[in-house]
């Protein structure tokens, strides 16, 4: 049987070439990715050294109105500030220490978390005498009509 | 760190076993993703149905260098749990999307050798309306034999997805467990995207309770809302950033074919 060794010689180099480009392509991606979870957790080290958490929210786009959903779990009702401006919503609120000890208990950095605080960033320019605040438990509801 | 009693590496991964694990049928498998709603749903699980500890996965390229300590115990980040017939797998870290393809393979291959009947993905689905549900709606794929007989014992409580698409680990898994001709079903609840969600994760449970014919309360997982949201709130963070990466937002487009 006629075997070009030379062709299968090529084959296999190019073969070799591509799975070494495959490599080294899931090397920097797997790089990158570690890079950017080493900066998210540099950032909550310094928000935990000064014992605060930003806010989770959720951004919901209902055409005409904006619906922003804040998670504040284990704050303090009573202590919750919420200023609106027309792209942005600035939130603060204490957090409750039984909360944070039930939450995270055994957890040493915990002790030091005191307050929610945060800008929620908005897509779209709101119209803020039409803001309705609504909250359940610890999520707060806020909806408004979008200007424009 | 427990005694390894058998130890296995599949593409990479080192799966670590540290006891008999009992010929699970099913492996129910939960990777941090919208709404963390698999994540939280395995965990209690595990702790509704007392399952030990049984199986440790590792990586030295794949995963930070991270030990989880659990009441003075150090554990791997990834994690299966074994009793009553079920494995579950469950992550303290998310998984790199570089990583996600060789992990998923890894995870089904590991599922194929150990005999187990069927894999069952729990995962959330976002859902803009999720705001104004009072009891997050379930869905469901399901390929072979037996998962399709799994998904017939959700009754009317779930929908079958007919259109969409489906982004990240679960999609990922679907596929490995296609091709390896393993039997599988994913359990998607309506949730928020990027907000720990035990009210959906709650749902999960009772359907996995469903399928798998076991009592699984869900009482406790909503007495402790309020905590478990405080405590997956970084879990969440980093999540959502890995989703973004994962192109998770083809999920809200429709698919090019339609019948």
């Amino acid at each position: 049987m006629y075997v070009d060794r030379r062709r299968i010689e090529l084959l296999m180099r190019r073969a070799i070439d591509r799975l070494g480009e495959l490599e080294r392509i899931m090397w920097e991606e797997l790089t990158e990715s570690m890079r950017e979870m080493e900066a998210m957790l540099d950032a909550r080290y310094y928000s935990i050294t000064d014992g605060v958490m930003d806010p989770l929210y959720t951004v919901i786009d209902r055409g005409s109105h904006v619906v922003v959903v804040v998670d504040l779990p284990g704050s303090n009702p009573d202590t919750i500030v919420v200023e609106v401006r027309e792209d942005s919503i600035r939130i603060d609120a204490k957090v409750s220490r039984e909360a944070v000890v039930r939450a995270l208990h055994g957890i040493e950095w915990a002790s030091r978390l005191e307050r929610y605080s945060g800008v929620v960033r908005l897509p779209f320019r709101i119209d803020r005498s039409t803001v309705r605040l609504e909250r359940r438990g610890s999520t707060l509801i806020i909806r408004a009509r979008k200007l424009g | 760190m427990l005694n390894t009693f058998y130890e296995e590496e599949i593409y990479g991964f080192i799966f670590r076993e540290y006891r008999e694990l009992g010929d699970p049928e099913l492996l129910l498998v939960s990777l941090p993703d919208v709404g963390l709603v698999g994540s939280i749903a395995a965990v209690n699980i595990i702790r509704e149905l007392g399952m030990k500890d049984s199986v440790g996965i590792d990586s030295y390229s794949a995963f930070p260098p991270v030990v989880i300590v659990q009441e003075g115990e150090p554990k791997h980040p990834m994690r299966i749990y074994t009793g009553d017939g079920i494995a579950v797998l469950i992550t303290d870290v998310p998984v790199p999307p570089p990583a996600m393809a060789p992990l998923t393979r890894a995870i089904v291959e590991w599922a194929l050798r150990r005999r187990v009947r069927a894999i069952l993905g729990v995962t959330g689905m976002g859902n803009p309306a999720r705001i104004e549900m009072e009891r997050p709606g379930i869905h469901y794929l399901a390929i072979g034999r037996t998962a399709m007989g799994m998904a017939d014992k959700l009754g009317g409580d779930a929908k079958r997805l007919s259109d969409g698409i489906l982004v990240g680990p679960m999609a990922l898994i679907l596929k490995e467990a296609a091709r390896a001709r393993m039997d599988m079903m994913v359990i998607m609840v309506d949730s928020y995207i990027d907000l720990p969600d035990p009210e959906a994760a709650a749902r999960a449970v009772e359907a996995v309770s469903k399928i798998t014919d076991k009592e699984i309360s869900v009482e406790k997982l909503m007495k402790e809302a309020e905590m478990i949201k405080l405590r997956y709130r970084e879990l969440m963070k980093e999540t959502r950033s890995m989703m973004a990466k994962m192109g998770k937002g083809y999920e809200y487009r429709a698919p090019l074919l339609y019948t």
